[in-house]
């Protein structure tokens, strides 16, 4: 994990509202897993005054990009970075996603919106694994993503997880892309009629889209990961500020930033 | 330069430490940096038994502050000895334990566990919690309460003894003065000042608890007055925090009297703002012709404004 003032390289709108920005930060992008995140510091100064976190949404050998959604003064202020403008980075912090155990079977991915942001990354490290294990093992495993988005315009990255040969279901909310409805309504639809056996799942999206998730795949054996989101102040396990209820025996609490972000379903209680 | 500091009876190298609450028990930190070179480190507030905390969302953000109602989660005193406190003496960190107590029973029986402990440089009495619903502020907020909690620590152990006071109350230099009567070597001013903050999306409390403790730069004018008129009216001992987010801000708080800081919010965001603050006091205290940080402390020239000649 390191602390370093790091270049901006690129910062593009590619939807409505999302931008996709790489930083140069070889130190960084060295340790980075997907499923880990950075706590950057949007601005100077006191406004806002705490980092914000963002997920690693691709890493290469001396750069990490990142895909996030405008919401308010952090990522605001983040839009408006030019290349070449530096940006103070905390990271990579959190857990990484577990890599599924089986090379064979179908692998999940559900995304809700903007959390299709660190599926990618993880997307591009398991096919880059099956390639090193050589072509047989790439038959026996499939990838499928089930993305949800506000509009068709707000459906982003299809054509890159295409490339790596995933196949793609897609629904919207006002039903411009694909089926109206939201990413868990293809899940049910896909649990319903597999096309073979579910090797893991992974979701990330809305607190309400992971609920969902979790509920129906409940009486799965197969491990579920959850991508979870939860205001942060450090990031790094000290404050103490981004608790997620455990499930366990009385009243225990798991820090997001720290134990996670990416949790089993069977691990937490999701209120 | 001579960055030594005393709190009555507490040494410190440098007058530059990390606030409870804001470092953990110092794994996380202690590869961005070397925690013997702090003035000290307090860890999170230390109880009898463990806590779980308050259910989330525990934190917001707020204008240049942050509200937090974490509730005093923490591994409780036995595994906080047996776990943390090996890792902090390894790194040579000068450790103040913050303590807290539901009852006097506990602040005394947590006294007396600490006392007999290696590594431990004093212990630092929260009695201004504003995020229990038992023990806490409800301590910190009267003389009376307030000198019997000191008195009772101070009974059961021979380390320095700081009291951590609260800044939601009518007159802190009442509290104060009562603190120092029961004992205690110095004090530190100031913990959260209660506050709330709303989603009026929802209509509702951005906070799970509604209620939560607000620090950060927004509440420094109010922790600095704290430490001015404490240190005027009664001489004592004090360790400044509220809002030190860079040299400038730690500097108010030593002219206002506080003969050492300590940084809460400031290193959540910025793990490396103590270790930069260290070699710009000394630049500053070079420039101004003082010899240590102690002939700055309390050191006002005037009580009122001067112009600066530009
Ligand atoms: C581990 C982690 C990874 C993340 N990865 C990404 C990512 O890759 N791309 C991306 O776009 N976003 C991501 N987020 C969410 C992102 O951090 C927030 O959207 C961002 O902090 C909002 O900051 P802001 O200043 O723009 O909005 P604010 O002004 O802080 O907030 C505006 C509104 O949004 C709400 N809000 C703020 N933060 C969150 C949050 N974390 N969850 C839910 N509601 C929130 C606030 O309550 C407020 O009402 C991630 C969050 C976490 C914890
Ligand atoms: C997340 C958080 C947790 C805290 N936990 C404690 C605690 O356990 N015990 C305590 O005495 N003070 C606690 N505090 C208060 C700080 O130690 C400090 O007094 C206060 O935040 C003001 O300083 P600051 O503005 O630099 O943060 C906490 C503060 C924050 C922000
Ligand atoms: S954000 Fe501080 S512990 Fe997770």
């Amino acid at each position: 994990m390191r602390l370093s003032n790091c270049p901006v390289n690129r910062n593009l709108v590619i939807a409505p509202g999302y931008f996709l920005m790489e930083i140069e930060t070889p130190e960084i992008a060295a340790e980075a897993q997907p499923g880990q995140f950075v706590m950057i510091k949007t601005r100077e100064g006191r406004e806002p005054l705490l980092r914000r976190p963002l997920s690693l949404h691709r890493v290469s050998s001396t750069s990490i990009e990142l895909l996030y959604q405008v919401i308010g003064k952090g990522t605001q202020a983040l839009s408006q970075t030019r290349p070449g403008e530096f940006l103070d980075l905390l990271g990579p912090l959190g857990k990484p996603f577990p890599l599924p155990a089986s090379s064979s079977g179908i692998i999940l991915l559900v995304a809700g919106g903007i959390g299709i942001a660190p599926l990618l990354a993880l997307a591009e490290q398991i096919s880059e694994r099956l390639k090193v294990k050589g072509q047989r093992s790439k038959a026996n495993l499939k990838i499928h993503l089930l993305y949800g988005a506000k509009t068709k315009a707000h459906l982003v990255r299809i054509s890159d997880f295409q490339k790596m040969g995933i196949e793609v279901s897609t629904i919207t909310d006002d039903g411009s892309g694909g089926r109206k409805g939201l990413a868990t309504d293809l899940l049910r639809k896909f649990l319903v009629s597999p096309h073979g056996n579910i090797s893991a799942a992974y979701a990330c999206g809305p607190r309400p889209m992971l609920k969902t998730v979790a509920q129906l795949t409940r009486n799965k054996t197969v491990p579920v990961y959850l991508s979870l989101e939860e205001m942060m102040a450090c990031g790094m396990g000290a404050c103490l500020g981004c608790s997620v209820r455990a499930r366990a025996s009385g009243i225990k609490y798991l820090r997001v930033c720290q134990d996670g972000p990416v949790f089993l379903a069977e691990d937490i209680i999701l209120d | 330069m001579n960055l030594k500091t005393k709190i009555g009876r507490l040494v410190l190298q440098n007058p530059i430490l990390v606030a409870s609450g804001c470092f953990g028990y110092g794994e996380e930190y202690a590869p961005l940096l070397d925690l013997s070179r702090l003035g000290g480190v307090v860890t999170k507030g230390i109880s009898l038994k463990p806590r779980p905390g308050n259910s989330p969302p525990r934190l917001a953000e707020t204008p240049a502050g942050l509200l937090n109602s974490i509730g005093l989660e923490n591994v409780g005193v036995d595994r906080f000895i047996e776990e943390k406190l090996p890792f902090l003496r390894k790194q040579k960190a000068c450790v103040l334990v913050n303590i807290f107590g539901e009852s006097l029973g506990e602040y005394r029986k947590l006294a007396e566990i600490l006392d007999d402990i290696d590594g431990i440089a004093g212990l630092e009495v929260n009695i201004s919690c504003p995020n229990v619903e038992k023990g806490g502020l409800e301590f910190g907020v009267k003389p009376d309460s307030t000198r019997k909690v000191i008195e009772t620590v101070r009974g059961k152990t021979s380390l320095p003894v700081l009291a951590k006071l609260s800044p939601n109350v009518t007159d802190i230099v009442e509290i104060a003065r009562a603190a120092m009567q029961g004992g205690a070597d110095g004090l530190t001013l100031i913990n959260t000042l209660k506050g709330m903050a709303i989603d009026v999306k929802t209509r509702c409390p951005k906070l799970a608890r509604g209620i939560g403790g607000l620090s950060g730069p927004a509440i420094r004018p109010v922790a600095v007055r704290m430490v001015y008129e404490v240190s005027r009216k009664l001489a004592a001992p004090v360790i400044g925090a509220g809002g030190i987010d860079s040299t400038e801000a730690a500097l108010e708080f030593f002219i206002a009297g506080a003969g050492a800081v300590q940084i809460g919010t400031g290193f959540l965001i910025n793990p490396r703002l103590p270790l930069t603050i260290i070699p710009e006091l000394v630049g500053y205290l070079d420039n101004q012709g003082l010899k240590g940080i102690e002939s700055l402390v309390g050191n006002i020239p005037a009580d009122k404004p001067k112009r600066r000649k530009k």
